[in-house]
């Protein structure tokens, strides 16, 4: 595009003035070739000052000249009246138009920029623009949240309403929907003749806004205006997480918080974890952009859902220094018992007995093929046939610890594991009248943690006389974690979603003497607990702002007993048609934190709002798809009257004509000096 | 019959001449013994000195008594007291023709006029030369009323001519002046001062009073302020186009310094040199003469 398109000349009426150009040279001409004659006596003296200075004067005449030239070329266009439209130019006031302005109403926008946050700056902005709208005009305003939603269901005249609605606006801390906001203003301006015109304005975060490619039609023209003139440091808690996220009362666990630093800056900052009543605090030292994780060791005593809170020292932006996550603290651990060998179950029994807070449940080989629901399943002497239940529990995070029966097919083994089925082999027992001995053959396994001290003993000590013949070829993905010497596996570990671990290490006294050894106790209890499973996953507790909230009851309530609080307030609630089921939807979802649904008073769950990671980086950066695809890009600090109106010159070109004057005369003044 | 009327000397000049006698310490040579000191020895009453005598020398000049004293010949010698020849060298070229109201040239005439007049009414004698590049009018000493009458006539008649040389001028008229006394000239004096001086030397070796009057009307000494203009040479016709402002200042400083070098010149040959501005009363210029 050449820039004389962007240049508009208000009275071009006055066009042919700019003939008048020329008048300084002729009249200079003019005025040279005629001067009023002075007889004089004798001109020896002048023609001497002539000839001396002609060298000096010439440049100085033609200097004068052009300064006239100037002068009387800045006058004329000032009665031209030139208008620049440096940036592009909008519709005219005259040209009906349909004009959709996208406001982003994203978390980042909540950040202070000067006096004001961005938002407020956007929604100035905005109202500019409706401003410029004639009676004929229809607009809509869309706001960019989760999801993104206009004003009016159509495009409105009513621009009042809009504008009205622009001064009451907040900002909200959801994340913007952009595919959304464009696809809804596309459709908004179909099927229309007249001039069309989007209007994003944003600021343009980067992380949120990166490989944007709107699909907007080139009939309408697309006018991007940044709000923001400067990158924010900011430092954000991006992630809070525990492991395991279900513990058992009063167990240990580890809480880990993920400090992000958006600042080309190094910083140290605090963290600080409440977990039931105990607060903790932890300084991280934050490299410029990188991250950090703060790591906490803790233990709840009541059970059920608790809720974590991590919050950072206090910055510029401050929405996201607070972060919560829950944990499952139960009373026990519940273990699923097949005993069809019951001597190993008689030990595994008497193992999880000793330790006091296991839950043990005995299954029958039709509860197999239920949904299983369980820390940990024991089976013993199991063959692999019917155990529909198990493999679905398994591939679900499920921790299975699995004695099988003599003549178990490895095929079977693999099945429930998810394996290809390609072995043809079975496993036999295979006594033995000389001892085998154990080693360990996965030293990092967290199951020898407790034994790293070498209070605990060593878990291998014992001697055995029998085993199944184990094909470890067929299983060469998996993982031993203990094995006899000849390398034959004694404790296999099959990952498959969950934990398979392949027992093939005899209890029975008459076989070996290793169960009856002080360290098996301590070895089993660890196997199940750094491997146990997490239980039936619960629904995703975690949402965005913005986000709907469901919660499904499995019986019959009333409306009026379900409630959702959040801090002090209650949040409204929507019943959805389902009819086995009661489904409760909380939409006004916007606010940070911890919501607690209530049946009747009583606790039922919780679930949790966080800030959207994705707006914390409030760096700028208008995506070149954007670009290429903007008929006008507005940068920070410009007016937006200015694509319509554009900014008048004239007094531009007064100032240069005056100074062209003033120059001429100080020219002047010093040829004569 | 009435006295005739002249443009350059009218009665009521003449009324205020009477106050004025033209009387410079010029020695002059004349034929009639008057009133002005003559270095020619000759037979009036006053002595001078004695010298030894020459060959050729009338013996009735020998003074006897000094010989009688001496035994050597010696002669008296007298200061004789002749007339006084003043010689008016007015620049009549068309450059002495400018002058807003009243032209140099009227104001020379003025001025030369009245010069005449004193110097007739003291019996002395005038001489007059109009010239610009040539010798347009000489008119031999003369003291009598008719011979005033004529060079007033004349002075009336005269218009600027051609181009001036004054160097020349000079050069041509000195075998015209028989007798020495004061040379007054009248002029701009547009012209090489060296070149001026050089044809002044046999006059002043001769023993002339020279008397140089530079008559220059204000706006040559301090440009008008008209704007542009096409400055037209009187004499030469030549052009040249110039704003006054710009040369005004240039302009003001040649002419001074021209007047300087004139001045100087002057003083070093022991000529009288005026600067005789034509908004100045011509009368001022007689205390120069007697000075």
């Amino acid at each position: 595009m050449n820039w004389w398109s962007n240049l508009v000349l208000a009275n071009p009426a006055l066009l042919p003035l700019t003939l008048l150009v020329a008048a300084p040279l002729v009249l200079h001409l003019f005025a040279r070739a005629q001067p009023p004659v002075y007889r004089f006596s004798s001109i020896a003296f002048i023609e001497r000052i002539v000839r001396r200075s002609v060298r000096l004067r010439r440049p100085q005449s033609w200097l004068v000249l052009l300064l006239r030239t100037v002068l009387f070329a800045a006058l004329i266009g000032a009665f031209l009246q030139p208008v620049w439209f440096g940036s592009g130019r909008a519709a005219s006031y005259l040209q009906r138009k349909h004009v959709v302005v996208l406001v982003d109403a994203s978390a980042s926008m909540a950040a202070m920029q000067g006096s004001q946050t961005r938002f407020a700056t956007a929604c100035a902005k905005a109202s500019e623009v409706l401003a410029g709208l004639s009676a004929a005009d229809a607009a809509n305003v869309i706001w960019l949240r989760t999801p993104s939603r206009a004003e009016f269901p159509t495009l409105g005249v009513n621009i009042p309403f809009l504008q009205t609605a622009l001064r009451k606006a907040t900002v909200s801390l959801e994340a913007a929907d952009l595919r959304g906001g464009f696809d809804l203003a596309t459709s908004l301006l179909q099927d229309t003749t007249v001039a069309r015109e989007i209007y994003v304005i944003s600021d343009f975060q980067r992380s949120s806004w990166s490989g944007l490619r709107p699909d907007v039609s080139s009939a309408i023209r697309l006018v991007t205006i940044r709000i923001g003139n400067e990158d924010l440091p900011n430092q954000a808690l991006t992630r809070l997480y525990a492991r395991p996220a279900s513990v058992l009362a009063n167990e240990e666990f580890a809480v880990y918080c993920e400090v992000e630093n958006f600042s080309p800056q190094p910083t140290l900052k605090t963290v600080s974890l409440r977990a039931g009543e105990l607060r903790q605090e932890q300084e991280v030292r934050l490299a410029p952009w990188q991250k950090a994780v703060a790591v906490f060791r803790c233990r709840l005593s009541g059970s059920g859902e608790n809720v974590l809170t991590a919050s950072l020292s206090e910055d510029a932006f401050p929405f996201d220094n607070e972060r919560w996550a829950i944990v499952d603290v139960r009373d026990s651990f519940h273990v699923g018992l097949f005993n069809k060998e019951p001597l190993t179950a008689a030990y595994w029994r008497k193992a999880l007995e000793a330790v006091g807070w296991a839950k043990l449940e005995t299954l029958t080989s039709a509860q197999l093929n239920d949904k299983l629901n369980f820390n940990a399943l024991l089976l013993s002497g199991w063959d692999g046939n019917g155990g529909a239940g198990i493999a679905d529990y398994l591939h679900a995070g499920g921790t299975v610890v699995w004695f099988p029966s003599d003549r178990t097919r490895c095929a079977d083994i693999q099945a429930v594991a998810g394996l290809s089925k390609t072995s043809a082999a079975t496993l036999v027992w295979q006594p033995s009248k000389q001892a085998w001995r154990l080693k360990l053959a996965r030293l990092d396994d967290p199951v020898f943690e407790v034994f790293a001290g070498g209070a605990h003993g060593d878990p291998t000590r014992g001697v055995l006389f029998a085993r199944y013949s184990f094909p470890a070829a067929d299983f060469a993905g998996a993982d031993p974690i203990l094995a006899y010497h000849d390398d034959v596996p004694a404790l296999l570990h099959i990952k498959c979603g969950g934990h398979l671990f392949l027992w093939n290490i005899p209890l029975q006294p008459e076989h070996g003497n290793w169960a009856s050894q002080s360290e098996f106790l301590p070895f089993f209890i660890e196997l199940l607990l750094k491997h146990r499973s997490a239980g039936q996953p619960a629904a995703p507790r975690d949402s965005l702002p913005g986000q709907a909230m469901m919660r499904r009851l499995d019986h019959e309530v009333l409306s009026k007993d379900i409630s959702l609080l959040t801090g002090q307030n209650a949040v409204p609630l929507q019943r959805q048609a389902d009819p086995q089921h009661a489904i409760f939807a909380a939409l006004d979802t916007t606010r940070l934190g911890v919501y607690r649904w209530q049946y009747r008073g009583q606790p039922l769950g919780c679930n949790l709002v966080n800030f959207p990671t994705v707006e914390s980086d409030l760096r700028f950066q208008v995506p070149d798809t954007l670009t290429q695809t903007a008929s006008i890009a507005l940068e920070a600090g410009q007016a937006v009257r200015d694509l319509r109106e554009g900014v008048s010159l004239w007094p531009l070109l007064l100032l240069v004509a005056i100074g062209a004057a003033m120059a001429e005369a100080m020219v002047l003044r010093k040829a004569a000096a | 019959m009435p006295a005739p009327q002249f443009k350059y000397l009218r009665p009521e000049d003449i009324k205020n001449l009477g106050s004025f006698e033209f009387a410079p310490k010029a020695l002059v040579e004349g034929y009639l013994a008057g009133r002005h000191r003559s270095r020619l020895r000759g037979s009036s009453t006053e002595f001078r000195d004695y010298r030894p005598y020459a060959f050729g020398d009338e013996p009735k000049l020998v003074d006897w008594r000094v010989y009688a004293r001496t035994d050597r010949f010696y002669l008296r010698t007298y200061e004789e007291q002749t007339r006084m020849d003043c010689y008016l060298f007015l620049d009549s070229s068309a450059s002495m023709g400018f002058g807003e109201g009243l032209t140099k040239l009227e104001y020379a005439s003025f001025f030369t006029a009245a010069l005449c007049y004193l110097v007739t009414r003291n019996t002395d004698r005038v001489a007059l030369n109009l010239f610009d590049d040539r010798i347009r009018h000489f008119f031999p000493p003369g003291s009598t009323t008719r011979h005033l009458h004529n060079l007033l006539q004349v002075l009336e008649h005269n218009q600027p001519g051609q181009r001036t040389s004054l160097a020349t001028a000079l050069r041509r008229a000195y075998p015209l002046l028989r007798h020495r006394g004061a040379l007054v000239v009248l002029s701009d004096f547009f012209d090489d001062g060296a070149a001026i001086f050089s044809a002044l030397s046999p006059y002043l070796h001769r023993g002339f009073r020279i008397f140089l009057f530079h008559v220059l009307a204000p706006e040559e000494l301090q440009l008008r302020n008209l704007g542009l203009r096409r400055f037209d040479d009187m004499e030469t016709g030549k052009r040249v186009i110039a704003h006054t402002r710009a040369i005004g200042a240039a302009y003001a400083d040649a002419m001074e310094q021209h007047i300087r070098g004139l001045r100087e010149l002057a003083v070093r040959r022991q000529v009288a040199y005026t600067v005789a501005r034509t908004d100045r009363h011509y009368f001022s210029l007689f205390d120069e003469l007697v000075e």
